[in-house]
C-alpha cells in the first residue's frame, strides 16, 4: 500500500533511464569548538530521487541554497553523498571505486555557471578542449611513453640493420643469433627494410607524426611479407609480427597532434567557433564564447548526459538566446540528454521537457513542463511561477509574495520544509514530512494540502506515497 | 496635472581615459524623470547604464573617468526650465541663421531660401520679444548653476548625495560596512543628513526627562519575564480590567528579555535613565543635580543645532572632547531608535534585533531591505536603484519590488531603475530607456517600448528572451531570435549608429551619421535612421 510504484530494481529499471538518483542525501558536517567536534549538519540535499530519461531535458529549478548545484555534484560524484545511490546507465556510481567512476564520467559531463573560472587562464583553447581527450584514454597523448617507445624502436632498428650487415663482414659469428650465415641478397634487403622502417618510425614516433605511423604500418606489413616469402626464419617472423603488434597498439592508443587538432576543430565548429580561435586564451573571449568553449569541452568525449549548472545565468539576454539555441540544436543533432539546473523559469519553459522543483534540499514537485506551468500544484511552485516577472507590461500578474526567507539548511523546519511560509499549511504539515505522490497525470508532488484536496488525505496519514520510501520525520 | 521634473539629463557624455585609449562609455544621453515615476534603463553589460547613474551622482571614479559634457538638473523649477529651453532654442536658431547666411553667398540661392530665413527671424523675434536678452542670459546662468549637479562643488554634492538622491546597489554586502551593526549604520546616515530632525527628537526625549524630574515619577526597569512572573501585581495603573488586558497583550508580543518600565509597562530601552513613554525615572541617579545642569546645556545645544545649517556649531562641538562624546552619543542613540522605526517600515521582522546585527548575519533579502531603510532615512526625491534585485531569488525579488513600489506610493519619490531584466522593467517601470553601447536607442512608456518598439535593437532584445506566459506549449522549443555579433568594444565604437554592424535593417547612412533621438509618437523617442514600421512591430508582438 505504501509502495505503489515499488522499489525500482537497482539497475535494470529500463533502458530508457540513463541516470537515476535514489534518496540522495548530502549532509555537510559543521565542526566547531575546541576539539573540532561535529556540531550539526548542513542538509544541502536531503532525500532526492529523480530519473533522467534518454534524450530528454530535465530542469531542476529552485532558489539559491535549495541544493541544486550540490545535487549536480553528487550525481557526478564530485562529492561523496552521505546516503543514497546514483545509477548511471545501470551502474551504481556511489559504490564504485573512483577509477571506475572516472571512466563513467566520459559519458557524463558537466558545464559550469561561470565559464571564466572553469577555464584554465593559462591554457589555449585547443588545449582546454583537448584536455578530456588527453585525460581519458580515448586518445592518449603521453609524450614520455611515446619517446620511450621511439627509443626502443630505434635500438631494435639499429640492431636489425647491423645484423643484416654482419654476414658480409663476419659470416661465422652470425648463426648464433639465428640469422642466416650466407649473404642472401633478398634476405639482407628485407632486414635492411625492417631496420630502416624501425628507425624511421622511431623518428616519426618522437615527433608523433601521423604520416610516419601510417608509413611505418605499411612497411612493417611489407617486411613481414618479405620474411615469409624469402626467409621463413622463426625469429624473423616473430619479430615482424611483434613489430606489427606494437604499431597497432600505437595506432590505437596514441592520437597524433594533428588528429587531435582536427577533432578540436570539429568540436569548435559544432559550437560555432572558428579556426582562428584555436590558439587564443580564455580571457580573449566574451562571456558567450567562453560558455561555448565549456560546451565544446563537455562534448569532447561524446557524452550521453550533460549536466548544465546555470549555463546562461551569467550571460546577457541576447547571448543567452544564442547559447540556448546552440544547446537545443546540439541536443537535436547528437541526441544528448540534459540535466539543466537554473533559477530562471522562462528558460526552463523554453528548453525543458520535465521540471523538478527543489526547495530546501528536497524535490517538492516533478512533472512535464507544460503541465507544471499550466497548473502548478505545490504552493511553492505556484509562488515561484507567479513571482517570475514577465516581460510584458500588459500582462501584469497577480504575484504571490511569499513571507519570510528560504529556511536555514542547518535547522530546517520540521515536517514539510515549506510550511512556515505556506498559506495552505494545516495540521499535519509541521509534523510529518510529505512524500512525493502521484496526483494523476504522471506528475509527482509532495504536499498534504494537495493530497487533501484530491481526497487522498485521510485520518492516519497519507494514503499514497512513493519515490522516497525512507521517511525522515 | 503633470508632476514636476525631478531629474533632467541633457547631453550627458562620460569618457574613461585609459592607457589603451578613450572609452566612450556614455555618449549624449538625455532623459527626464518626473516625481512619482519609475524610469527603467535596460541594456546589456557595458551599455553604460551604471556609468549614467554614477555620473548623475557624480561618483564616476576620476581619473580615469570624466564627465565630458552635458547637464544634469535636479528639481529644476518648470519656469526656469522653460526659460532655459527657450534660450537654447534661440541660440540654436541664431547659429543656424548665421550658418545659412555665411555659407550661402549666391544671391539666387539666398532668394530661394528667403522664406526659411524670414521664418527663423520671426521665431527669434518671438522668443526675444519682451525679454531683455542680456538679462535673460545672466539670469539663466545663475539658475543653471543652481540646479545643475555637474556644476556643484564637492562640498555641495555631499549634501545632495544620500539626501536628495539616494542609491541602492546590486550587492548590498559591498555597500554595507561589515564592522558596524545595521542600526549604527543607519544612525550614521541620520546623524549626517537628518541632524535637525534628530535634534528635535532628542529634545523631545530630554523634555520627557525634565518632566519626569518635575513630577518625580518613579519606576523600575524590569524584563518582560520578571513582569509576567510578578503577575503585574501592584502596578499603579488605574482601571484593572481593560488596561490590564491590554498590557498583558502587549507584554505577550514582546520577548522575555526585553526591558520594560514598571510604571507604564511599555518598552524602556537601556539607553535612557527615564522611560521614553511615560517619563518615569528608572534608575537611581547620583549625579542628578549635575545632570540637570548638563541637560539644560544640552537643550540649548540641540535647539541651536537645529538651526545650524552651516555646521559651525557641530565643528565647535567636535573640537571639544567632552561635548563631542556627549552629543555624538546622544544623537547616535536616538538615531538607532529611529533606525528601528525605519526597519519596521521596510517590513523587517523583529527590527530591534536586526538593528543590533552585523550585515553578514543577514540574508541577501534582509540586507537589501536594510539598504532601502538607510535610503529611506533621508526622504530622497530621487532613488537610483542599480540592479537592486539581481543578486536575489525570485520570491525575494518579488518582496523587494513590492516594497519599493509601496514606499514610492507613500513618499512620491522618483525611481531610476537600472537593470538588465526586461521582466522587472515591464512589471515596475512607467517609462523605459533602452541603452546600447553608451547611448539611448529608444525611450518611451513601458507600453510603447514593449508593444510598439521601433528600434531594431529593442525588437531583437524583446524577441530573444524566452517567455512562458502566453506562449503555447507547442511553441516552446522553437529557436530564439538572435541578434548576431557581440557588443562592440567602446574603445573603438563603430562609426555612425553604434548598432549598425549588428543591425538587420542597416542602411548606408547608418555607417556615416549618428542618429538622433526623434519622436516617433508622443513621448516615444527612437534613435534610428530606418526604424521598424509600426505595423510590423505590433504584428510581431501579436505573433510572439
Amino acid at each position: 500500500m505504501t509502495e505503489t510504484t515499488g522499489h525500482p530494481k537497482p539497475s535494470a529499471e529500463s533502458d530508457d533511464v540513463l541516470l537515476s538518483a535514489r534518496n540522495l542525501k548530502m549532509h555537510f558536517p559543521l565542526r566547531g569548538g575546541l576539539l573540532r567536534t561535529v556540531r550539526g549538519h548542513v542538509m544541502a540535499v536531503d532525500g532526492v530521487s529523480l530519473k533522467l530519461h534518454r534524450g530528454e531535458t530535465l530542469a531542476v529549478v529552485g532558489e539559491s541554497g535549495s541544493g541544486k548545484s550540490t545535487l549536480a555534484r553528487l550525481l557526478l560524484r564530485l562529492l561523496e553523498p552521505s546516503a543514497g545511490t546514483v545509477f548511471f546507465m545501470g551502474r551504481d556510481l556511489t559504490t564504485q571505486r573512483l577509477k571506475v567512476v572516472r571512466e563513467e564520467r566520459k559519458h557524463l559531463q558537466m558545464v559550469f555557471q561561470d565559464p571564466l573560472s572553469s577555464l584554465d587562464p593559462r591554457m589555449t583553447i585547443k588545449n582546454i578542449v583537448a584536455e578530456p581527450l588527453v585525460v581519458h584514454p580515448i586518445a592518449r597523448r603521453r609524450p614520455r611513453s611515446v619517446a620511450a617507445l621511439a627509443i626502443l624502436a630505434g635500438i631494435v632498428g639499429a640492431i636489425s640493420i647491423l645484423s643484416a650487415l654482419i654476414p658480409f663482414f663476419a659470416p661465422v659469428s652470425a648463426p648464433s643469433l639465428g640469422f642466416p650465415a650466407t649473404p642472401d641478397v633478398l634476405v639482407v634487403i628485407s632486414y635492411m627494410a625492417v631496420g630502416g622502417f624501425l628507425l624511421w618510425s622511431a623518428l616519426g614516433l618522437s615527433k608523433v607524426e601521423g604520416r610516419a605511423l601510417r608509413f611505418g604500418f605499411g612497411v612493417s606489413a611489407v617486411s613481414l611479407g618479405l620474411a615469409i616469402l624469402f626467409g621463413l626464419n622463426i625469429v624473423q617472423v616473430v619479430g615482424s609480427i611483434g613489430l606489427l603488434a606494437i604499431m597497432v597498439f600505437v595506432r590505437k592508443n596514441f592520437e597524433t597532434e594533428e588528429e587531435v587538432t582536427q577533432r578540436v576543430l570539429g568540436l569548435l565548429e559544432l559550437v560555432g567557433l572558428k579556426k582562428e580561435h584555436l590558439n587564443r586564451f580564455p580571457h580573449e573571449f566574451s562571456g558567450g564564447q567562453r560558455q561555448r568553449i565549456s560546451i565544446a569541452r563537455a562534448l569532447a568525449l561524446n557524452p550521453n548526459v550533460i549536466i548544465l549548472d546555470e549555463p546562461t545565468s551569467a550571460l546577457d539576454v541576447s547571448v543567452q538566446a544564442q547559447i540556448l539555441n546552440l544547446l537545443m540544436e546540439l541536443q537535436r543533432r547528437l541526441g544528448l540528454t540534459y540535466l539543466f539546473i537554473t533559477h530562471d523559469l522562462s528558460v526552463v519553459y523554453h528548453i525543458a521537457d520535465r521540471v523538478a522543483v527543489m526547495y530546501a534540499g528536497q524535490i517538492v514537485e516533478v512533472g512535464r513542463t507544460e503541465e507544471i506551468f499550466a497548473k502548478p500544484l505545490h504552493p511553492y511552485t505556484q509562488a515561484l511561477i507567479s513571482a517570475a516577472p514577465s516581460a510584458d507590461p500588459s500582462r501584469k500578474t497577480q504575484r504571490i509574495v511569499l513571507e519570510g526567507e528560504v529556511p536555514s539548511a542547518t535547522h530546517p523546519p520540521s515536517g514539510c520544509r515549506f510550511h512556515p511560509r505556506c498559506w495552505l499549511a494545516f495540521e499535519p504539515c509541521p509534523k510529518v514530512v510529505p512524500h512525493l505522490f502521484d496526483p494523476g497525470g504522471g506528475r509527482r508532488v509532495a504536499c498534504f494540502a494537495v493530497a487533501r484536496d484530491l481526497g487522498l488525505w485521510a485520518v492516519g496519514g497519507p494514503q499514497v506515497s512513493g519515490g522516497t520510501p525512507e521517511a525522515q520525520g | 496635472m503633470i508632476s514636476p521634473v525631478v531629474l533632467g539629463v541633457e547631453g550627458l557624455r562620460t569618457y574613461f581615459h585609459t592607457y589603451e585609449g578613450t572609452v566612450k562609455a556614455v555618449e549624449e544621453i538625455s532623459f527626464e524623470i518626473r516625481s512619482g515615476e519609475t524610469v527603467g534603463l535596460v541594456g546589456e553589460t557595458g551599455s553604460g547604464k551604471t556609468v549614467t547613474a554614477l555620473s548623475v551622482m557624480r561618483l564616476v571614479p576620476s581619473p580615469p573617468g570624466k564627465i565630458e559634457s552635458g547637464r544634469v538638473f535636479l528639481e529644476e523649477p518648470e519656469e526656469v526650465q522653460r526659460l532655459r529651453r527657450d534660450y537654447d532654442a534661440m541660440a540654436r536658431a541664431r547659429l543656424q541663421q548665421n550658418k545659412i547666411e555665411r555659407e550661402i553667398t549666391s544671391a539666387q540661392v539666398q532668394q530661394a531660401l528667403q522664406p526659411e530665413i524670414s521664418a527663423l527671424r520671426a521665431k527669434l523675434g518671438a522668443i526675444a520679444k519682451g525679454r531683455e536678452k542680456e538679462n535673460l542670459r545672466l539670469q539663466l546662468q545663475a539658475s543653471t548653476s543652481e540646479f545643475d549637479i555637474l556644476q556643484k562643488t564637492e562640498e555641495q554634492m555631499r549634501t545632495i548625495r544620500g539626501n536628495r538622491i539616494s542609491m541602492i546597489f546590486q550587492e548590498p554586502m559591498t555597500a554595507l560596512n561589515p564592522v558596524f551593526t545595521i542600526g549604527d549604520q543607519i544612525a550614521e546616515t541620520l546623524v549626517l543628513h537628518r541632524r535637525a530632525d534628530l535634534c528635535s527628537e532628542v529634545l523631545k526625549a530630554l523634555e520627557l526627562e525634565v518632566d519626569a524630574r518635575r513630577h518625580n515619577v518613579h519606576g523600575r526597569r524590569l524584563t518582560v519575564k520578571e513582569a509576567k512572573d510578578k503577575g503585574l501585581a501592584g502596578h499603579h495603573m488605574g482601571d484593572q480590567s481593560t488596561a490590564d488586558r491590554e498590557i498583558r497583550e502587549r507584554l505577550g508580543r514582546m520577548k522575555d528579555e526585553e526591558p520594560v518600565c514598571s510604571a507604564c509597562w511599555s518598552r524602556a530601552p537601556d539607553l535612557w535613565d527615564y522611560c521614553p513613554s511615560c517619563g518615569a525615572r528608572l534608575s537611581f541617579d547620583l549625579w542628578a543635580p549635575f545632570r540637570s545642569w548638563i541637560m539644560s546645556l544640552e537643550k540649548k545645544l540641540y535647539t541651536r543645532m537645529m538651526a545650524d545649517l552651516r555646521d559651525e556649531l557641530v565643528d565647535f562641538v567636535d573640537s571639544i572632547r567632552f561635548l563631542r562624546r556627549l552629543v555624538r552619543n546622544r544623537l547616535q542613540d536616538e538615531g538607532v531608535r529611529w533606525a528601528v522605526r525605519l526597519l519596521e517600515e521596510v517590513k523587517i521582522p523583529d527590527p530591534e534585533r536586526i538593528a543590533g546585527q552585523y550585515p553578514f548575519e543577514l540574508s541577501g533579502g534582509m540586507r537589501q531591505r536594510s539598504m532601502i531603510a538607510m535610503m529611506m532615512a533621508c526622504n530622497p526625491t530621487l532613488l537610483i536603484a542599480d540592479e537592486p534585485t539581481t543578486a536575489l531569488d525570485v520570491t525575494v525579488e518579488a518582496q523587494i519590488l513590492k516594497l519599493m513600489k509601496e514606499l514610492q506610493a507613500k513618499t512620491n519619490m522618483a525611481i531610476l531603475l537600472i537593470t538588465h531584466d526586461l521582466g522587472i522593467v515591464a512589471e515596475v517601470c512607467d517609462k523605459v530607456g533602452v541603452m546600447y553601447a553608451g547611448s539611448i536607442a529608444e525611450f518611451g512608456t513601458t507600453e510603447q517600448v514593449f508593444h510598439r518598439m521601433r528600434h531594431p535593437y529593442t525588437y531583437g532584445l524583446m524577441r530573444s528572451i524566452p517567455r512562458f506566459r502566453g506562449v503555447a506549449s507547442e511553441d516552446r522549443k522553437r529557436e530564439l531570435y538572435i541578434i548576431r555579433g557581440t557588443v562592440p568594444n567602446l574603445l573603438h565604437p563603430p562609426t555612425g549608429c553604434r548598432f549598425h554592424p549588428r543591425c538587420p535593417r542597416a542602411l548606408a547612412i547608418c555607417k556615416e551619421i549618428v542618429p538622433r533621438l526623434e519622436e516617433a509618437e508622443s513621448g516615444h523617442l527612437v534613435a534610428c535612421h530606418n526604424p521598424i514600421p509600426l505595423s510590423e512591430s505590433v504584428a510581431s508582438e501579436a505573433g510572439a
